[in-house]
């Protein structure tokens, strides 16, 4: 068992000088701490100090000096060459060691391991191999990770990195250096037995051909596959590169439609300001002449009253008399006649009088106008209110578009047509690659089958010449060894997975909340992901955020059962980031379970699930707080939680 | 000429050419903004008829120039038109009978009316649509 016995870090980002002294025994250790005050950094100085590499996230409010400037910032003002100094003391079950990574300002760090030698630390001459045989950087993922990174570890091209890994916990690469070597000796001893036959050996010749062509096939795939991975990569990428311009094609059509809004708007607008000045100019003149109209009326009525309006048919009786020469007795009459003087007189008389026929028209039309009036005001008010409530909305949408264009002028919109023509060619050319996989994987099977006839000639043909007897035997027995070799691969590599599959569904159960829901989760022969939900296969995209950290949790410590690193120390930062409060009481429960053989160090916000969990299930003296260096604005310093 | 204002008369009444490219231009003018823009000359000048009879301001038309009345006038407009020239002749019913002369006291009222709303809008440099004015006056009456 791997057992962290000490962590010294020195003017290392937030952490001006700080140590820690981990009991040496296995076990949950907890650090907990506001946010910004440097919990992935506490990760980022170990992997920094191992690997060189600070792969943690930090808030910008927690990075107060630049990403590669790692240099503690209080004391950057100090002294701008000071050292940065990590150190991390472990000690295996024989030896004890010292990984210290040390940095000045502009110049490459250094890495050394010690080994304790009695009373003394002693310079190991190959760091490197130390702490691959200790703490490989190719496992580091699954001993070191972030809650927060968790559900990204079902990313694009996991399939390869998951492989690599899993073959890498399971000693499987030790099989395969023997499998490689026993090959290369195969190889001889072939051609030791073909010796001085040149029928076999032009065919051992071929066979040898067509394996070196597998060989090459296979790794033309892997490339091809790495490709293929790349692609996806690369295709997640454009695709939240669409998603962004996705946004200002919302904004785009939004605009679009605010225009057609407005025209419409406009065109209402303009039928209401019409009927509007229509009635303004058509009726106003009634109601300015109101006072003159009532004083008509009541002239009229007076008129009438006294019987100086004639009704006009007297007029045009007379008229009419006149016309046809009849006098009003009903007797003919001629023009000379004098009854038709008469009558052209009376009508002298009565016709300016006719037009005041239509004056009694006129009365009624005044009534009617009158009583029109309080319509018409309440149609004017209407419009005018309906018109308000166009404006304002025209004058929303105008704003509303005004804001748009603002944004707009941040978007360079013929970008949106490359991403997507470059996603199309991107599927193509996995489409093509895919196809390419295929045709290799054909012509893989077909050299096998060459290769396998082509063995069975060369037996038949060594029987025959009886030759090389002992190189034959030699050989035969390789070939069987090496034939059992690569079929305990297979096994093994089937067991693995098959274990991993198990491991991972079964912790995935146990963490998640609706088991219902999932029915199987294993791994395919190429380690890509197979969920099955109620009997229907969902993509690995189609998880939540809870569901795939609860899937990369489950996984992890299925990786870690097998590997093995099963006794690797585990740090693991913000475990609770993002969990629904269902499972984060299951991932606190089983918590304790987690670490029965190594050290584990959890890096959390002092949230009060946490403080509760400390309280109940953590012994005193290994729970941590990280706090505000009293004397450093930017420092951190960590104490003992119940000092 | 007919004598009377009869159904197909008048067709056109006539206002001082000097008022109509001094005034009428900018009211009915697309841009002004005014209620009046894009509406009909004709009936401008009956509008500004009544506004010139109301506020008493009759203007003699020197050098005459026709403005066509596109639609027949309505019955009610006929009724306008003699309740001014009534009012305006202390009601002898006899003037009604010679157009020509009802015509005239219209137009000299209209020659009036045009002025001030010219002057009201525009010189006066007020924003006031008439919208307000004639809201004003309806709920005085109502």
């Amino acid at each position: 068992m791997i057992q962290v016995k000490r962590i010294y870090i020195k003017n290392f980002k937030r952490f001006r000088e700080v140590e820690i002294k981990p009991e040496a025994k296995p076990g949950l250790f907890i650090f907990i701490g506001k946010s910004y005050l440097g919990k992935s950094n506490f990760l980022n100085a170990i992997c920094w100090c191992l690997y060189e590499e600070t792969p943690f996230k930090q808030s910008i409010e927690e990075d107060s000096s630049p990403n590669d400037d790692i240099l503690n910032v209080d004391v950057a003002k100090e002294k701008e060459f000071a050292e940065v100094i990590v150190e991390i003391h472990v000690s295996d079950n024989n030896n004890e060691y010292k990984f210290v990574r040390s940095i000045i300002k502009t110049q490459d760090s250094k890495f050394n391991v010690y080994r304790l030698s009695g009373s003394d630390w002693k310079l190991v001459p190959n760091p490197e191999i130390i702490r691959e045989m200790l703490l490989p950087k190719s496992l580091r993922k699954y001993f070191i990770f972030a809650g927060e990174n968790l559900e990204r570890l079902y990313s694009a091209g996991f399939e390869k990195e998951l492989r690599e890994g899993v073959q890498k916990v399971s000693d499987i690469v030790v099989l395969d250096r023997a499998i490689d070597h026993l090959y290369s000796v195969l190889i001889e001893a072939r051609r030791d037995a073909g010796r001085d036959n040149p029928e076999i050996d032009s065919m051992i010749n071929i066979k040898e051909k067509l394996d070196l062509e597998i060989i090459e096939a296979k790794k033309k795939q892997e490339k091809i596959k790495d490709e293929v991975n790349d692609l996806k990569k690369i295709r997640i990428e454009y695709k939240e590169e669409q998603k962004k311009y996705e946004k200002y094609k919302n904004l785009f059509e939004r605009r679009d439609w605010i225009d057609r809004e407005t025209t419409k708007i406009e065109s209402m607008e303009d039928k209401i300001r019409n009927r509007i000045n229509y009635l303004l100019t058509e009726k106003t003149p009634f109601v300015y002449l109101r006072k003159a109209l009532e004083e008509l009326h009541s002239h009229i009525s007076h008129e009438e009253k006294t019987g100086k309006l004639p009704p006009d048919i007297e007029a045009d009786f007379i008229k009419e008399l006149i016309k046809n020469g009849i006098c009003i007795c009903g007797r003919k009459i001629s023009k000379s006649d004098k009854s038709t003087d008469i009558l052209n007189k009376l009508l002298l008389e009565y016709e300016p009088a006719s037009h005041r026929v239509s004056l009694l028209e006129d009365k009624y039309i005044i009534s009617s106008i009158i009583r029109d009036q309080s319509e018409l005001k309440k149609e004017l008010l209407n419009l005018i209110g309906e018109r308000g409530g166009i404006v304002a909305e025209k004058n929303d949408l105008d704003r509303e578009k005004k804001e748009i264009q603002e944004k707009l002028k941040n978007s360079n919109f013929t970008q949106v047509s490359n991403i997507e023509k470059a996603l199309e060619d991107l599927e193509n050319k996995i489409e093509d690659h895919s196809l390419r996989i295929g045709y290799l994987e054909e012509q893989i099977n077909r050299n096998k089958n060459q290769s396998n006839e082509l063995d069975d000639k060369i037996k038949k043909a060594e029987v025959m010449t009886k030759k090389n007897e002992k190189a034959i035997k030699i050989r035969n027995f390789l070939e069987d060894l090496y034939k059992s070799l690569v079929y305990v691969r297979e096994r093994i590599t089937d067991r693995v997975r098959r274990a991993l599959s198990f491991n991972t569904e079964k912790y995935f159960r146990e963490l998640f909340w609706d088991q219902e829901e999932f029915e199987k989760i294993e791994f395919t022969e190429d380690y890509g992901l197979n969920v099955k939900e109620r009997g229907i296969d969902r993509p690995k995209t189609e998880f939540s955020m809870g569901e795939g950290k609860v899937l990369g949790l489950a996984t992890m410590r299925a990786i870690a059962e097998i590997s093995g690193f099963s006794e690797v120390p585990i740090f693991f930062d913000a475990p609770l980031s993002n969990l629904g409060a269902e499972i984060k009481d299951n991932f606190l429960k089983i918590m304790p379970d987690l670490a029965p053989n190594k050290q584990i160090f959890i890096f959390s916000l002092d949230d009060n699930e946490m403080l509760e969990f400390i309280k109940t299930s953590i012994p005193k003296n290994r729970v941590y707080k990280l706090k505000k260096d009293p004397k450093n604005k930017h420092s951190t310093i960590i104490e003992k939680y119940y000092a | 000429m007919p004598n009377e204002i009869d159904e197909n008369y008048p067709q056109f009444i006539r206002i001082d050419e000097n008022i109509k490219d001094k005034c009428l231009k900018d009211l009915i003018d697309k841009n002004s903004g005014t209620c009046f823009s894009g509406q009909e000359q004709g009936q401008i000048c009956l509008l500004a008829a009544t506004i010139g009879f109301v506020n008493k301001k009759k203007k003699k038309t020197n050098k005459p120039t026709d403005i066509r009345l596109y639609r027949t006038l309505s019955k009610e407009y006929k009724m306008l038109i003699r309740a001014i020239v009534l009012a305006d002749c202390n009601y002898d019913y006899n003037v009604l009978s010679d157009g020509t002369k009802v015509l005239k006291i219209i137009e000299e009222y209209s020659n009036g009316g045009l002025q001030l709303l010219h002057e009201k809008i525009y010189d006066k440099g007020l924003d006031l649509s008439i919208e307000d004015d004639i809201i004003k006056l309806l709920n005085k009456i109502q």
